[in-house]
């Protein structure tokens, strides 16, 4: 600036010095050119002062502000206080800045594990119950091959039904599977929808299954699960096929014992149908069992409630024997026809 | 305690007082400082009613934050100090207003264009008397002043119009008093510089009835 070149620092420092009290007298000592600068500012002061006069706050102006000053005077808990705030222990801030996050962080993991696991869990039942419906369906699928292939040759004009009846008792064996159209074929028609209380004992039955170790016994589980279902509600106005197919399946395994129970229950049926596909497999199980008389009971007992169950008798009845020649040929070549029938049985002859 | 007392105590024992329940002793306060206060927020903003809002902002800020004093601190530095806050905040905020000067060239009408507001404007109503030398010179220098730099501004109308010691100033402003000091004789050149141009003699009315002759040179102290 100007000043810089015409005043030194010491002599600023001068100037600036003698501003404090600069209108109160004149700049006394001090070399001539300072006094003056300083008496140049001092008539600015002197004109600025002239420039801005003192206005007067106007009356009754700050009234209000007296009367707030007086109410906070009389009301103290009006005014907002500064209150100093007690000093924090060192555990009460460990409390408030860790154990609150700490506890909330905690039920979160304790959360998240928790959903993971029930996810495991269901993958689980799942997996598990893929696998037992897989077994069941190969295994019906096994039967009805094996069944088709017992029935193709030994009674060629009988081939349709046989077929059509294989392939009903893979629809029995699963749920998912379309019914059979009415009137293919009486001997083993797909089973009647399951009222919602057996759909549910069912599943109940499908979560033994997943907690069950061996994975092979499923679809047997599965089913007995669905018979002791039905055991339990049975319909009394529903023909009841699909416990002659369980007791036709558990008859084709060689299991008779367990076949002759499904059949048991289908005696008081109310379809006479019904009834006389149990006699008839009753008798060939007793057949199986070498027992002619018995299943020769059994298959008059049948023929009087249906007529047309001879031919079914016909059909099935080399199968309890298993002499016959010509089914002999392809049995011979499965493995399987020497493990399932047992010795005893290619002995019984026919009752009829 | 009579009121003789309560005029010799000084602003820190007044505010004690006050904080203490005693009423009468803020209003002693208000007494004493509201007028330089309201001076000081006046030459700031320029506008009387806004100045009058300010103060009465000012001084409810003071009773509101009495528990907040410290009786270490001196009075007068701090409520200057909430002025000034006051003060630059509102400035600011007079920034951002969209408002048309009335120096401003107008706009629209042809018969106005390029004349500004205050010349469009009637004779009678125009605010200032402009036809006398003394007041011309007035608002020369009330001009001049306003287009000091702010921190230079703000130093003289705390010193000219508040009347605090440059102690007081720098403790207000957060500045050591050298500073201060040194922000006064900036303004004061600036303004030397900026009527320099004036040749007519003048006698300030309101001065201590020392003739002030304005030659080329300067103000020259007759």
């Amino acid at each position: 600036m100007a000043d810089h070149a015409e005043f030194s620092a010491s002599e600023l420092d001068h100037l600036e010095d003698a501003l404090e009290g600069l209108e109160l007298a004149p700049p006394g000592d001090g070399a001539p050119q300072i006094r003056r600068r300083l008496e140049e500012y001092r008539n600015i002061l002197a004109l600025s002062r002239a420039a801005m006069p003192r206005v007067e706050v106007p009356r009754g102006l700050l009234n209000s502000v007296l009367a707030e000053a007086r109410a906070s005077v009389e009301s103290p808990a009006i005014t907002p206080s500064v209150a100093v705030p007690e000093r924090e222990s060192f555990w009460a801030k460990v409390r408030r800045f860790g154990l609150l996050p700490g506890v909330a962080l905690a039920g979160t993991a304790a959360a998240v594990l928790f959903m993971v696991e029930r996810k495991d869990e269901t993958a689980q039942v799942a997996a598990v119950s893929h696998d037992a419906k897989v077994a069941t369906a190969a295994e019906v699928r096994k039967e009805a091959a094996f069944i088709d292939s017992e029935s193709a040759p030994a009674a060629p004009g009988a081939s349709a039904p046989s077929a059509g009846r294989s392939k009903d008792v893979a629809a029995a064996a699963e749920p998912s599977a379309t019914p059979s159209a009415p009137g293919a074929t009486t001997i083993a028609p797909a089973p009647p929808p399951a009222s919602p209380e057996a759909e549910r004992k069912r599943e109940d039955a499908a979560a033994e299954i997943a907690d069950s170790p061996n994975d092979d016994d499923a679809g047997d589980v599965q089913t007995r699960a669905g018979a002791k279902g039905d055991k339990k509600l049975p319909d009394a106005e529903t023909p009841r096929w699909d416990i002659i197919a369980r007791g036709d399946r558990a008859r084709h395994r060689s299991d008779c014992k367990v076949a002759r129970n499904e059949y048991a229950l289908a005696l008081d049926d109310v379809d006479a149908r019904v009834r006389a596909r149990a006699h008839a497999g009753l008798g060939l199980c007793d057949a199986a069992d070498g027992d002619r008389k018995s299943a020769d009971a059994a298959y008059t007992a049948a023929r009087e409630l249906d007529g047309e169950i001879v031919a079914f008798i016909d059909e099935e009845r080399p199968r309890a024997a298993g002499t016959s020649p010509a089914k002999a040929k392809p049995k011979a070549a499965s493995k399987k026809s020497k493990v399932d029938v047992p010795a005893q049985q290619q002995n019984a002859m026919d009752p009829l | 305690m009579g009121d003789s007392d309560q005029e010799t105590r000084t602003d820190e024992l007044l505010m004690d007082a006050f904080r203490q329940g005693d009423a009468g002793a803020f209003e002693i306060l208000v007494t004493r400082h509201s007028r330089g206060i309201f001076n000081y927020l006046l030459r700031s903003v320029h506008n009387q009613a806004r100045a009058e809002e300010l103060l009465q902002e000012v001084l409810v800020r003071v009773i509101r934050s009495k528990d907040r004093y410290q009786r270490s601190a001196k009075f007068t530095t701090w409520v200057y100090t909430i002025a000034r806050n006051i003060a630059v905040d509102e400035s600011r905020r007079a920034r951002f207003r969209d408002h048309e000067s009335l120096d401003a060239p107008r706009k629209g009408r042809p018969q106005e264009e390029g004349r500004t507001m205050l010349a469009a404007m009637p004779a009678e109503q125009v605010p200032t008397d402009e036809g006398a030398d003394a007041p011309r010179l007035r608002q020369r220098l009330s001009r001049a002043i306003d287009e000091l730099p702010d921190d230079q501004r703000e130093v003289f109308l705390m010193r000219q119009v508040a009347g605090l010691s440059f102690r007081e100033i720098g403790e207000t402003v957060g500045a050591p008093e050298n500073t201060v000091k040194s922000r006064m004789r900036y303004a004061l050149e600036k303004l030397r510089n900026d009527l320099s141009d004036l040749e007519q003699d003048y006698l300030p009315e309101g001065g201590d009835g020392a003739a002030i002759a304005m030659g080329k040179g300067g103000l020259v102290h007759g």
